[in-house]
């Protein structure tokens, strides 16, 4: 039994073709789900596979790859994937977001504001922002197609009656162009303005659910939100622990049994520069 | 005799992928398409690797009369698998030149508002692109952007206008030209001034 | 000073090796061979072909071994494999009527053209443990039929079908759709909704299944026919034209009789529930014959009541590469979505405090 060798970034090319027309057709018609062929990847579903295919299908061979999962490079599944294109496609990788031309991420978008020849790649585990509201793709779909995003405003409103604001904190649907609402994949709220009018190109992949999304350069984005309760983001009274910097998205570390906290960036990079690391 | 296709399919498609892509999501903007293949004239070597590098069995495509000859028919079975039809209304990717009378947008495939993607795709070979012509504006534009292309006239611009009013059904467009590519992809709103 | 963690690489190596030696176990055990476990654990090799979606017993043997035994883990292994393997075509439809019988019974008739043949089954054996098998002890030699069985056994709803009594299969149903190659979308046509099941977790359909016997669904079943066999595959190839026999391979079939009370338009007649898969797998391919009656409801203008009978429900939840992913992705790093959770909730608690106090000043 021999091994086989593996196309350059694994998949092979009518898979790539398909993921690319899926993609063109994305980027045409923002914020829309291309519904897409998956493919069964050799990492499980839910664990990256469609923000996987989309970055196997826009690699070149210089590019220089970049992955997060929850802002950090170096945790377990971060790692995990970029060994698997290091292997697959033998492209460069960085842990710099100002260097990398492709990052691959899971719930954050980095800190540091992106340029006009990156793409942003985002792993997506429930594309449609209305499904737990309507378990129904059938039913979906018609809201889509009648763009009928009544029954969204109805939960956020019902939010704000019962607790005084609107209590999503991640995965916050947002509009896309005036058209689709969209689900950002479950970054923080936090990271929501980051998705408006960003000069980077941006793709969503979920693989499980087999849809495909983007939202081009410059494109407006705005998180939904009411005239008398208007978007707005998380904050925290104390500065990171270890750059200082008040204007980053704070992970909670719990230091000892006593329960003493500190809170530190998330964006593992952003922080290290900040702290003229590197 | 069959002209070449990709030499590394998997590296040149790849790139040409690439290129294709970053056009379409900045519409307007000419982006370089440095290709190593041949085609069969008329058909560019910048068309040929768009049709290799998003056609293939599960795609028919659709070509005007001057591009409907034998050899290109045959570069496109061969090298991508392509089935050729003769309903324009069942191809995924609609093949045109500029010098030709080109179909009505409106009879290419135009995707339905729950599935809008089941659109179709027209390829357009043209000469050449210039800075000034129409402006466009929409997601991928900063602001707005002049947008020309060779060899189109007011006619053109008029039916893409129609189109984009139709959104998020109609279809997209990928210009190609010698060594370059560029995009008209349906989100764009465009404004044709007096004098095109 | 706190130092972020690093070394997730190093971690996540030293944890391959691990599971590696584990995998290997006492080394002075020896290692099991792949030979071995395709002759020997044949119904695990099935089972992973069936939900692999890939007949080739070698690789699902490899795919156990590495996966330790755990079967959706192999499963898994063989669906990540055949993503990278060319695809040259469709071959063309099973004729499981010229199937080369091992096993074939049907409990709708005491006898059927063809014979009632028990074959290979765990059926009537007494769930006693053989600690023969502990030992080295060969099995004597098994009797067989003494003259060759039918090559064209005969259906045994076929023979329903010629009183009129059984519905009749739509005469040109089309070309069959692949939601490998097509994303599904709903509502699904037949074709897509058996493709699914024969690839859907063998747990996830035997529970629904059985469901729609306890009432979740009532479909009224009878076991018409199962047959256990091999079957020719044949493929046309383009440059050829006609078409070729390019192997063979086991398969269980199932058609399953179930009631059906008629309505404005059609006579009461008996309607059909399919299924069929890879090897030896009856109670694979029985339940997928539940499930795809239950799935027929609309088609049949039955209510749609139960779990089973939920086209969108069924298909979405069956596979278990999927849910097991999804299921499993929790033990990702979710710590900035719970961050963000953290903050809102000290808010709001904090606000009923907030208001707790002002109530508490005002009185």
């Amino acid at each position: 039994m021999n091994a086989p060798a593996y196309n350059f970034a694994y998949l092979n090319e009518q898979t790539k073709r398909m993921i690319r027309r899926a993609l063109l057709k994305a980027i045409a018609i923002p914020g829309y789900q291309v519904p897409f062929a998956s493919r069964e990847m050799p990492m499980p579903y839910g664990w990256g596979t469609g923000g996987v295919q989309v970055t196997a299908a826009v690699l070149v061979p210089e590019d220089r790859l970049k992955v997060i999962d929850q802002g950090a490079d170096d945790t377990t599944n971060a790692v995990s994937i970029r060994k698997f294109f290091v292997r697959t496609a033998g492209v460069a990788t960085t842990e710099r977001t100002a260097e990398a031309s492709v990052i691959q991420t899971r719930h954050r978008i980095p800190e540091t504001p992106l340029a006009e020849h990156q793409i942003l790649v985002f792993q997506v585990p429930i594309p449609e922002p209305l499904r737990f509201l309507e378990p129904r793709e059938t039913e979906t779909r018609t809201m889509h197609a009648l763009e009928e995003y009544g029954v969204m405003h109805v939960k956020l409103y019902e939010d704000i009656a019962q607790y005084g604001e609107i209590a999503t904190t991640y995965a916050y649907p947002a509009k896309v162009a005036g058209r689709y609402v969209f689900d950002p994949s479950p970054i923080p709220k936090f990271d929501n303005p980051k998705l408006d009018d960003c000069p980077a190109l941006q793709l969503f992949g979920a693989g499980r659910e087999k849809r495909i999304y983007a939202v081009p350069p410059y494109t407006r984005v705005k998180s939904l939100d009411f005239e008398d309760h208007p978007f707005e983001v998380q904050s925290w009274t104390e500065p990171c622990a270890l750059c200082g910097s008040r204007d980053s998205f704070l992970d909670e570390i719990v230091m000892d049994d006593a329960g003493a906290r500190m809170f530190v960036c998330s964006d593992t990079d952003f922080c290290a520069r900040k702290r003229g690391e590197g | 005799m069959t002209e070449h296709g990709f030499s590394d399919v998997a590296v040149d498609s790849a790139h040409a992928f690439r290129a294709i892509m970053q056009a379409m999501a900045r519409p307007g903007r000419v982006t370089d398409l440095a290709v190593r293949l041949d085609a069969p004239a008329p058909l560019l070597a910048s068309t040929a690797a768009v049709a290799l590098t998003l056609c293939d069995f599960q795609t028919p495509v659709w070509l005007t009369p001057a591009l409907r000859s034998d050899r290109v028919m045959h570069y496109l079975r061969f090298h991508a698998g392509a089935p050729v039809t003769p309903e324009i209304e069942s191809a995924q990717f609609v093949f045109a030149t500029a010098e030709e009378v080109l179909p009505a947008p409106e009879l290419l495939l135009q995707g339905t508002h729950e599935y809008p993607d089941r659109s179709a795709t027209l390829i357009l070979q043209v000469t050449g692109f210039a800075a000034d012509g129409v402006r466009l504006s929409g997601p991928g534009i900063r602001g707005s952007e002049g947008f020309g292309v060779a060899g189109l006239d007011a006619r053109f611009w008029t039916a893409m206008a129609a189109n984009h009013a139709c959104f998020p059904v109609g279809i997209d467009v990928i210009f190609t030209a010698p060594g370059q590519v560029a995009a008209l992809p349906r989100s764009t709103e465009i404004r044709i001034p007096e004098a095109v | 000073m706190y130092v972020a963690v690093k070394g997730g690489e190093q971690a996540i190596d030293a944890a391959h090796r691990l599971l590696e030696e584990e995998r290997r176990g006492d080394r002075s055990v020896p290692s099991v061979t792949l030979e071995q476990i395709a002759e020997q654990l044949t119904l695990a090799v099935d089972r992973v072909m069936n939900e692999g979606s890939l007949y080739d017993r070698e690789l699902a043997s490899l795919a156990i071994k590495q996966a330790r035994g755990d079967l959706i883990e192999a499963i898994f292994l063989i669906r990540a494999t055949r993503t990278t393997l060319a695809r040259f075509g469709y071959a063309e439809p099973l004729d499981t009527q010229s199937m080369r019988v091992k096993r074939r019974v049907s409990a709708a008739f005491k006898d059927v053209p063809g014979g009632q043949i028990l074959g290979p089954t765990f059926d009537y054996t007494h769930r006693l443990l053989d600690f023969a098998l502990a030992g080295d002890a060969e099995p004597a030699a098994a009797a067989r039929a003494p003259s060759a069985l039918r090559s064209d056994m005969p259906r045994v709803l076929g023979m329903l079908g010629s009183e009129g009594l059984m519905e009749q299969p739509p005469a040109d149903a089309g070309e069959p759709g692949d939601l490998t190659q097509d994303p599904l979308n709903f509502p699904a046509g037949r074709d897509l909704r058996l493709q699914n099941l024969a690839r859907s977790d063998e747990g996830f359909l035997l529970a629904l299944a059985y469901s729609t016997q306890r009432g979740y669904g009532r479909t009224h079943p009878f076991a018409g026919e199962i047959r256990l066999g091999s079957v020719e595959v044949s493929f046309t190839p383009e440059e050829l034209g006609f078409a070729v026999v390019i192997g063979e391979i086991a398969v269980t079939e199932c058609e399953m009789i179930n009631q059906f009370t008629g309505s404005a338009t059609v006579k009461p007649q008996f309607t059909r529930g399919y299924g069929l898969g890879f090897g030896q797998c009856e109670r694979k391919v029985m339940s997928m014959a539940l499930v795809d009656r239950s799935l027929r409801a609309g088609e049949l203008g039955e209510e749609r009541v139960a779990p089973a009978q939920h086209e969108e429900f069924v298909l979405s939840h069956s596979d278990n590469v999927q849910a097991t992913g999804f299921v499993e992705h929790l033990k990702l790093p979710h710590y900035v979505d719970f961050q963000a959770e953290l903050v809102l909730l000290r808010r709001l608690r904090a606000e009923v405090d907030a208001a707790k106090d002002r109530l508490e000043a005002a009185e």
